[in-house]
């Protein structure tokens, strides 16, 4: 289940950024978001939810406890 | 160029230089050790935390151009904010590789990405294609980091200094500071990669953000860009496809783990949770940085120096905002950021030289391996020194950067196939690659940016295209062996180690 979110998530993503007609339609926006063009906000929004993904996902496999321990001899 | 009449200017530039290279040497001595085996000198004996991995793949990923040419895309529009976008969603690639890549890494001793792929598909012929095709790929950035530190001594100097004094000192820059990454290797690297990106990304982020709140580069001002500024490329009111953002941001996403620099920061960590937790930290540093850099660029774009000139646009602004003393912090900021990346270009090529392709004909012991590698990094930097020089005008030198990069994406498919999935064979991983990459050469040589009569794709994801088709059909058309199927299928069942189970559970079977 989680795996199966987080991948619609990342897809969604991805759509957002490779997708012509979603970028696309920001193109030349004057809406303003958090004082950035919509066009600007536009591409880091996608970087922050970028982030913000694989850092729930580092939480989630942390507690779930399925990131192997190996570690290499130091 | 900025110039100046008082002489204390020059001194306030060169003295801050000088005093970055000192600390950057104080790094390397302190922590200077010698190394035990091939493993210590090519990864640090794979013994390194998340920060030493997120700050070294930093380094590795955004070079001294990032504050010229990114940086004057940002001055120009909403086209500067594209990087911010493939380069996070790139290095998501390195959590999801991490489980395999590392294990896989650990369990056969592996230390560059050719390595990697030649183990999966059990085939020598894989590994040095893939390794040719890195080194060549890199060696163009490297060239182009050289001629950046040149201009970087331009300003330094106030333009007093010719062009080919800026040149030969910047090369010697590199020289020295070659020394010793060919010494310490890995180690040396990585600890003076943390000590540059501290300077290249954290400060210059810091310095951005002040800047932001103050009254020379105001936020405020990014709500009132001129509506031409926000056009992306693509709509119809620019001269692009609706395919162009497509393929750059595609290129840069499957891109970032086929730089062997990159890749290879992996290998450098001491466990799976290390590359994981360092993805997190990577995409906050690379993301962070190169974001508020370009809110900063975006932000004096109406200066007119800066307008006049966007790819100086870094060093201008600040001195316009706060003189030589500004000027000389985005200088070392620079400086920082090109050495750093020179470094990581320079050890990976040695190391592929050594361990993919100088054991074509026989294993070579511990030493060997060492010496072969420094031997590999003093010829790849003195020959890219050499071409920087006598290339420093040589307006075609950005169509081979641009060649290189369409060529270093043909090993995603490989790559991504190869770690992902049991499918492909090696025949299907060579013939993709070569297909792709002359699919990828002659079409950049043709059409340099787009291809207008694709929508604006570029030639490298036309490459990607017929490389993938070229691996899916061959991988089809010849069915791997029982006992092949079984070496991969032991592969894949490598990676269950899950942690120990908290107290009152019991740990799943292996």
């Amino acid at each position: 289940m989680r795996t199966l979110l987080f991948r619609i998530y990342f897809v969604a993503l991805l759509l957002f950024a490779l997708c012509p007609p979603l970028y696309l339609s920001v193109s030349g926006s004057p809406v303003v978001l958090f004082g950035l063009p919509l066009p600007i906000a536009y591409w880091i929004g996608i970087t922050v939810l970028a982030g913000v993904g694989v850092s729930l996902l580092y939480a989630a496999e942390y507690w779930q406890r399925t990131i192997t321990e190996e570690e290499s001899a130091r | 160029m900025i110039h100046t009449v008082n002489a204390a200017h020059l001194a306030i530039t060169f003295g801050a230089i000088a005093l970055f290279m000192a600390g950057m040497l104080a790094v390397l001595y302190a922590t200077n050790r010698k190394s035990a085996n091939f493993t210590d000198y090519a990864v640090g004996a794979r013994s390194y935390g998340p920060w030493f991995v997120a700050m070294s793949y930093t380094n590795s990923w955004w070079p001294g151009s990032t504050f010229t040419a990114f940086f004057a895309l940002s001055v120009g529009g909403a086209l500067g904010f594209y990087g911010m976008v493939y380069a996070t969603l790139g290095v998501t690639a390195m959590y999801l590789m991490a489980q395999r890549a590392w294990t896989w890494g650990q369990r056969f001793n592996l230390t560059t990405q050719p390595d990697l792929l030649g183990m999966r598909f059990n085939s020598p012929a894989v590994k040095r294609i893939a390794s040719i095709i890195g080194i060549i790929s890199v060696f163009p950035w490297v060239v182009m980091g050289i001629q950046a530190l040149a201009t970087l001594f331009e300003f330094a100097s106030f333009g007093r200094w010719t062009v080919t004094t800026c040149l030969v000192v910047g090369v010697l820059v590199v020289l020295v500071r070659q020394y010793w990454t060919v010494s310490m290797g890995m180690r040396g690297l990585i600890m003076t990669d943390m000590y540059q990106g501290l300077i290249a990304y954290v400060l210059c982020a810091a310095l951005c953000v002040v800047l932001l709140l103050g009254p020379h580069a105001p936020y405020s001002a990014l709500a009132s860009l001129p509506q031409k500024m926000l056009l992306i490329p693509g709509d119809s009111r620019t001269h692009y496809g609706p395919m162009y953002m497509f393929s750059l941001i595609f290129t840069g996403v499957i891109g970032s783990m086929c730089w062997p620099m990159s890749f290879q920061r992996i290998y450098t960590a001491s466990g799976v949770r290390a590359v994981k937790k360092g993805t997190v930290l990577t995409m906050l540093l690379v993301g962070g940085f190169y974001g508020i850099l370009m809110l900063f660029a975006a932000a004096v774009s109406r200066d007119p120096s800066v307008a006049a000139h966007p790819q100086q646009g870094w060093f201008l602004a600040l001195f316009d905002i706060g003189g030589p003393w500004l000027l000389a912090l985005a200088i070392v900021i620079v400086l920082a950021a090109s050495i750093g990346h020179v470094d990581g270009c320079v050890q990976v090529c040695g190391t592929q030289f050594a361990n993919d392709l100088a054991t074509w004909n026989r294993p070579r012991s511990d030493r060997q391996l060492t010496v072969l590698a420094k031997s590999g990094m003093v010829v790849f930097i003195a020959a890219a020194a050499l071409v920087a020089y006598l290339t420093f005008d040589y307006a075609r030198l950005q169509l081979l950067a641009q060649i290189s990069y369409q060529g270093i994406i043909q090993l995603a498919v490989p790559l991504f196939f190869g770690i992902f999935t049991r499918r492909g064979n090696k025949e299907g991983a060579v013939g993709g690659m070569i297909v792709g990459i002359l699919i990828a050469v002659v079409l950049t040589v043709l059409y340099p940016d787009d291809i207008p009569g694709l929508g604006s794709l570029t030639s490298g994801i036309v490459g990607v295209i017929a490389n993938a088709v070229v691996f899916v059909l061959l991988a089809y058309a010849k069915k791997p062996t029982a006992e092949e199927q079984a070496r991969v299928d032991a592969l894949f069942s490598l990676n269950r180690t899950p942690r120990p189970a908290a107290s009152g559970q019991e740990a799943p079977a292996v």
